[in-house]
């Protein structure tokens, strides 16, 4: 007879999901809440959006978020995450919307009274469109408005979010925008992409600095998406390749705001290869003082990376791909709704990195999760939907998590991608990932099979296999 | 909200002669490259299904051309089989000369406009093994067989189109490997391309030399390409991608105008082909000017080579841009054509500004599907609802392009019937009605009723 392992997590370990404000509010146009880029790339290009369904067909939090906090506290959740939607807070980007906060409070009050820890993000892929306009983070002159936003939710919600999260995956935010032509102002832009980072990474330095000076309760991090990247072989080339797509989608970020050291070969590369970039006087100082002790992952899939098999056409464009190719590695285990590879291991690989190169930050998974097409396939004669392959999936990787808190990293919550089936930027409700099945006709809201076992192992603190 | 069309809008679809006819082997026709390529290697053809399995229009056409009155067609195309009207390329054949007229009246009697096809990628094989178009001979076979359409047809033919999709004839034989001689030759290409040009020169003199009742013109499968972005890189791709693909045929044909952007881009690559002065003359004095066939079914999306190319490798028209896969595409994913109803918009429009708003038909729109008897209803009729919103998402744009100025004047869809198709088969089905190959049995697709009420109703409300 074989002894199951039993993995029992560290005291106070938060069990929970996560959601974001644009994929759950509704209410796009409502009580003065002004355009984002979503609301704008749909109006140009509906027929882009799978299904044709826009920002504006999900879920309606704006009027019926308490529903959703007890079906969170339902399943024993002791730990949730949203964010405030910039354009609904401060529709003209200086007065505050007073209907907006009443809003969020209730909200944040519906999950804090039911005993969650509360993590909010404040920009979320959801750039006000005036803002966008006027070049979003490409342009230097929208960090201050940036600055004074988050600032706003400091003095207006302080005492309600246990963590503050600036960004959520920032980089996916500049591939969207200024590489993969997925979201307004669809550009295609070297110089601009990386523009907004180094203006991105600038912001965020002088939020932190706002908020440590301002005393407010909570904790302030960002939440990074981290799919850790493992080169093709040891061949230089690999290696090569393997070094600048980190440099260029993880270290660009990840230094300058955990360690405070604005990478100076980042800097280098990119100039090199035709972006201009302005580090202005004091920005370094600033960047190298403020630096985050707490950290969000997003953690789905490992990059298998190699070398590009021929040479580039020296008139395309620079771009993101132009200096390595993904690896399709035999054998490797897919999760073939979503095209995503699935490798439980690189949980480990990324919270080691995290604890050996960045100090042990505190840290939070803040998404992980599988995204499945036409789930009703998998209901039971009740309805129910059985995800096992779900359950299978949060199992292996949790499996990997512990290992790496035996191992010293100070990991101290996982929240699963998502709470409820919900619209999500680049496919919309093609692919679902939540505890709650929801039924887009109908508003329906019904459990699967993993929130029931979620339950389970958040109240155990850990699973037996 | 209405969507009216012009008083005398046509509406109808369409077939073409190697798909329908049948009997390959009787009333004196000889064989196609389509023969020859199934004979050699007819394990390349889905299911390995030939040119001779498919209708037999040849015997049964008159029971056609009353299920196309029966859904109140008003316009109808198909075309002449050279390798019947002439088997010998030269000699006309009395045979097939009753055959086609019969089959003319048989859908002119019940009211419909026709519109007919002369080449339509099915040259005999025995011109095709004198080199096809690339042989001067053949060249002035086409004209004397173009005249010969015209004096025995034209009082039966309301539009005269001397090509279909005549770059798509060019790269099934020359460049792609999908129809016999199947010969990767790029420059051999160019060079047919500019013979047909020339071709086609010849036979509007032909038309030319009588007083003639009918209109004439060609069927373009072009659509307004997008680029990915507007880098220089990108916008010089598309460009590349419009002489390459569009221009080539186009500006001759319409124009009388060998575009000079093209040569030049040819020359560059050692490609140009070999013209002479009495030719650019004839193209010039023998452009079309009564109408344009339009076949649009996706968009061309188009950025630069994200690689450089073999320089050891032969040229090909990927070798001057990529394909843009963008984001969020809509995909028939059947057919593997992205989906994106505002093209007929934009390409009427783009006709009407750069070619003097000629009078256009939609000649070709439809979508093709696999394995449809998945649709059925109980009654056994294929629900084919997905066609009924691809056309009318079309027809929408199309309608929006004529109150803004474009001269579109009828909408054919593709196709009539499920019927033989040169790159596969019977594999995906685009017919109003479905047609069972084994057993000959025809049935009316949801998508035949939809079309009648709207021919009816000279459009529709949505």
């Amino acid at each position: 007879m074989v002894n199951n392992m039993k993995y029992e997590f560290p005291k106070d370990f938060k069990w929970g999901s996560a959601v974001w404000a644009q994929g759950t509010e509704g209410a796009f146009d409502k009580d003065g809440k002004a355009p984002t880029v979503w609301d704008e790339y749909y109006r140009l290009s509906p027929e882009r959006f799978y299904n044709e369904i826009g920002p504006s067909e999900t879920l309606n939090w704006y009027e019926d978020y308490d529903k959703f906090a007890q079906l969170a506290q339902d399943i024993g959740h002791n730990s949730f995450r949203t964010s405030i939607l910039w354009a609904r807070l401060l529709p003209d980007g200086k007065n505050v919307n007073q209907k907006a906060v009443e809003f969020y409070r209730n909200m944040f009050k519906s999950f804090k009274d039911r005993g969650m820890e509360l993590s909010i993000v404040l920009y979320w892929f959801d750039m006000p469109l005036f803002y966008e306009k006027q070049g979003g983070f490409t342009n230097r002159e929208v960090i201050d408005p940036f600055v004074y936003y988050c600032e706003k939710c400091f003095e207006l919600f302080d005492g309600l979010v246990d963590i503050w999260y600036i960004y959520n995956e920032p980089i996916v935010d500049v591939m969207f925008k200024y590489q993969n032509d997925m979201c307004y102002p669809n550009l295609l832009d070297w110089n601009l992409a990386n523009n907004a980072i180094y203006h991105m990474v600038v912001a965020h330095a002088k939020v932190v600095e706002k908020f440590n000076k301002g005393n407010y309760l909570g904790k302030i991090g960002s939440v990074l998406n981290h799919g850790h990247i493992y080169p093709r072989s040891q061949h230089p080339a690999d290696l090569k390749a393997k070094h600048t797509l980190e440099l260029m989608i993880q270290l660009c970020y990840e230094e300058p705001l955990l360690l405070g050291e604005l990478s100076e070969e980042w800097l280098n590369f990119v100039k090199e290869n035709g972006a201009e970039i302005d580090v202005r006087e004091g920005d370094v100082e600033l960047i190298a003082n403020n630096p985050i002790k707490v950290l969000g992952l997003n953690i789905y899939s490992p990059e298998r990376v190699k070398c590009l098999n021929y040479q580039l056409n020296p008139e395309a464009p620079i771009s993101f791909d132009s200096f390595s190719e993904p690896y399709i590695m035999h054998g490797r285990q897919m999760n073939s709704d979503r095209g995503w590879e699935i490798y439980p291991k690189c949980l480990y690989d990324t919270l080691m990195l995290m604890k050996n190169k960045y100090g042990n930050p505190e840290m939070r998974i803040t998404e992980n999760g599988m995204g499945i097409q036409d789930e009703y396939r998998f209901k039971n004669k009740d309805g129910q939907i059985q995800d096992d392959y779900r359950i299978d999936y949060v199992k292996k990787h949790l499996i990997w998590a512990y290992q790496a808190i035996q191992d010293g990293a100070k990991l101290v919550g996982y929240n699963m991608w998502s709470f409820i089936d919900l619209w999500s930027p680049s496919n919309q409700f093609k692919n679902c990932y939540g505890f709650y099945e929801y039924d887009l006709e109908t508003g329906e809201t019904k459990r699967k099979k993993s929130a029931d076992w979620f339950e389970k192992i958040t109240s155990e603190n850990g699973f037996e296999e | 909200m209405k969507y009216n069309f012009p008083e005398g809008f046509k509406w109808g679809s369409a077939v073409w002669a190697l798909g329908t006819e049948g009997a390959l082997h009787k009333g004196g026709r000889v064989p196609t490259v389509f023969d020859e390529y199934y004979r050699i290697a007819p394990e390349r053809f889905y299911n390995q299904v030939g040119p001779g399995e498919t209708l037999n229009w040849y015997e049964d056409y008159d029971k056609y051309a009353r299920l196309a009155q029966e859904i109140s067609h008003n316009s109808f195309r198909t075309s002449i089989l050279w390798a019947r009207l002439m088997p010998d390329g030269k000699t006309v054949n009395p045979e097939a000369v009753e055959f086609y007229r019969d089959l003319f009246k048989s859908f002119k009697d019940r009211g419909m406009e026709l519109s007919i096809v002369l080449y339509w990628f099915d040259m005999p094989l025995h011109l095709e093994e004198k080199g096809g178009f690339h042989s001067r001979e053949v060249v002035d076979l086409f004209e004397n067989y173009c005249e010969q359409c015209f004096d025995l047809f034209d009082d039966l033919v309301d539009i005269w189109y001397i090509y279909n999709e005549p770059i798509v004839d060019v790269e099934i034989k020359y460049l792609n490997d999908t129809c016999y001689p199947n010969i990767v030759d790029f420059k051999m290409a160019q060079q047919v391309i500019y013979n047909m040009v020339v071709a086609h020169a010849k036979g509007m003199r032909a038309y030319k030399k009588k007083q003639r009742n009918s209109k004439i013109g060609s069927v373009m499968n072009i659509s307004q390409p997008y680029p990915r972005s507007n880098h220089p890189s990108d916008l010089k791709a598309k460009r590349n991608f419009e002489l390459l693909y569009i221009l080539c045929f186009l500006d001759p044909l319409y124009k009388g105008e060998i575009n000079p952007e093209w040569l030049q881009l040819l020359e560059e690559h050692n490609a140009a082909p070999i013209t002479n002065e009495d030719n650019i003359k004839l193209i010039k004095e023998n452009k079309i000017e009564d109408i344009m066939g339009l076949n649009i079914y996706f968009p061309e999306r188009i950025k630069c080579k994200e690689y450089l190319i073999n320089p050891e490798a032969p040229l090909t028209f990927e070798s001057f841009y990529d394909h843009y896969v963008m984001h969020g595409r809509q995909m028939n994913t059947d057919r593997g054509w992205e989906i994106y109803p505002k093209i007929m918009y934009d390409t009427l429009m783009w006709i009407k500004e750069d070619y003097g708003n000629i009078e256009t038909r939609i000649t070709e729109n439809g979508m093709g599907i696999q394995d449809e008897y998945r649709f059925r209803d109980v009654h056994g009729q294929i629900q084919d609802d997905y066609r009924i919103d691809y056309v009318k998402k079309h027809l929408i744009y199309a309608q929006k392009a004529i109150e803004d100025g474009a001269n579109l004047t009828g909408y054919n869809m593709w196709s009539f019937i499920d019927l033989w198709s040169p790159s596969n088969q019977f594999k995906n089905c685009y017919g109003f009605y479905e047609y069972d190959l084994q057993s000959g049995e025809v049935k009316k697709k949801k998508s035949a009723d939809w079309f009648k009420q709207i021919t009816e109703d000279n459009g529709f409300n949505e």
